[in-house]
């Protein structure tokens, strides 16, 4: 019985890999590092809150040795999980044969809870709306472009890239030299996508994309970035000293039975995954608002 | 409302066209909308009372 429970849990997680994959935009953003394991429930992390300057000369001297401010961190690592139910009679003809699994109950559920982790990933965890236990990238960001640059107007968006390059460099981050990403809410990225110069015809998001050097634009629902809330941060390859996703669990997808009805009762389903989101150098992240 | 600046640099445009960068810990006057809209980048550090909150002087009992 548990073996069959096994197989069918596997054969579901197999159909959900590919449609999460394609709408999970958080881990796309984010370095994401090999699973550590359910077990792991806390991580010790450094944020770095100084970078130091370098040294020019001829020779090496004593006297100049200088450390890279460190602060230690502690965090809880969240779950992200969505329950759902499996008519038993499904799971019955499955197993005698072997018919194809519906898995929409699952899929829905595992959409939820990829919607809570690219929240968590984006935004932060709160647990009463307002105040965030961990910050997201764009909580945690470093650094604020609010130029009230509304993307409904063609170049609106290229001064926005250009403004949160401007403060990136700022802060030692080679903005103007490393491939970048901007996320969008979906209002303000279709803005981008339809704004045409009015007289020469010339498509605003070819020139933005040119300008975030081989990274891309990614457009997120609007509940999990506010409309004119837009982010410029690293690509997840670029951005890896900067800020990671801690996984401890990838998506995983388990079922059981009710003991009350052990022979005919529904299947319970859930879909899991954990992990939090490590800042350690929040300057790499700019919000721009306003747009 | 008076407000101090929480991220590394804030580039904002209060007067429209005019863009300024304050750095962590500068405080500057920003309108109260837009302030509100900056969210964690900045402190608020006058917290105005909403007129409906204003309580009437109390009138003493003869």
């Amino acid at each position: 019985m548990t073996n069959a429970l096994a197989t069918f849990s596997k054969k579901v997680e197999s159909q959900l890999v590919d449609p999460l994959r394609n709408i999970n935009i958080g881990r796309k953003l984010v370095s994401v590092t090999p699973a550590q394991g359910f077990g792991v429930s806390s991580v010790d992390w450094g944020k770095i809150t100084e970078m130091s300057a370098g040294y020019v000369s001829y020779g090496f001297t004593d006297g100049n040795e200088d450390m890279i401010d460190v602060a230690l961190t502690n965090s809880k690592i969240p779950v992200y999980w969505k329950d759902y139910k499996v008519p038993r009679r499904m799971y019955e003809s499955w197993k005698v044969n072997g018919t194809d699994i519906d898995s929409a109950a699952a899929i829905s559920a595992g959409y939820q809870t990829v919607s809570t982790e690219d929240l968590a990933i984006i935004q932060g965890v709160t647990n009463d709306g307002t105040n965030y236990d961990i910050l997201g990238l764009y909580q945690g960001a470093g650094n604020d472009c609010s130029t009230s640059l509304d993307f409904g107007t063609w170049g609106n968006a290229i001064k926005a890239v250009a403004g949160a390059k401007n403060l990136m460099v700022a802060d030692g981050v080679p903005a103007y030299n490393m491939p970048l990403n901007m996320v969008l809410p979906s209002t303000q990225y279709g803005e981008l996508e339809a704004s045409v110069h009015s007289t020469s015809g010339q498509l605003e998001m070819p020139i933005v994309e040119r300008m975030l050097n081989g990274g891309a634009v990614f457009a997120v629902p609007e509940t999990v970035l506010p409309e004119s809330n837009g982010l410029i941060l690293p690509t997840a390859a670029a951005g890896k000293p900067y800020f990671d996703y801690y996984l401890t669990q990838n998506y995983t997808v388990e079922h059981g039975f009710n003991s009350e009805h052990p022979d005919t009762g529904d299947l319970t389903g859930r879909v899991y995954t954990a992990g939090i989101l490590r800042i350690k150098h929040s300057v790499a992240i700019c919000k721009i608002s306003g747009i | 409302m008076k407000v101090r600046v929480q991220v590394s640099h804030l580039a904002i445009d209060i007067l429209p066209g005019q863009n300024v960068i304050y750095k962590q810990g500068q405080v500057f006057e920003c309108p109260d909308e837009r302030a509100l809209k900056l969210g964690n980048s900045v402190v608020i550090l006058e917290d105005p009372v909403p007129p409906d909150e204003i309580q009437p002087p109390k009138r003493k009992r003869r």
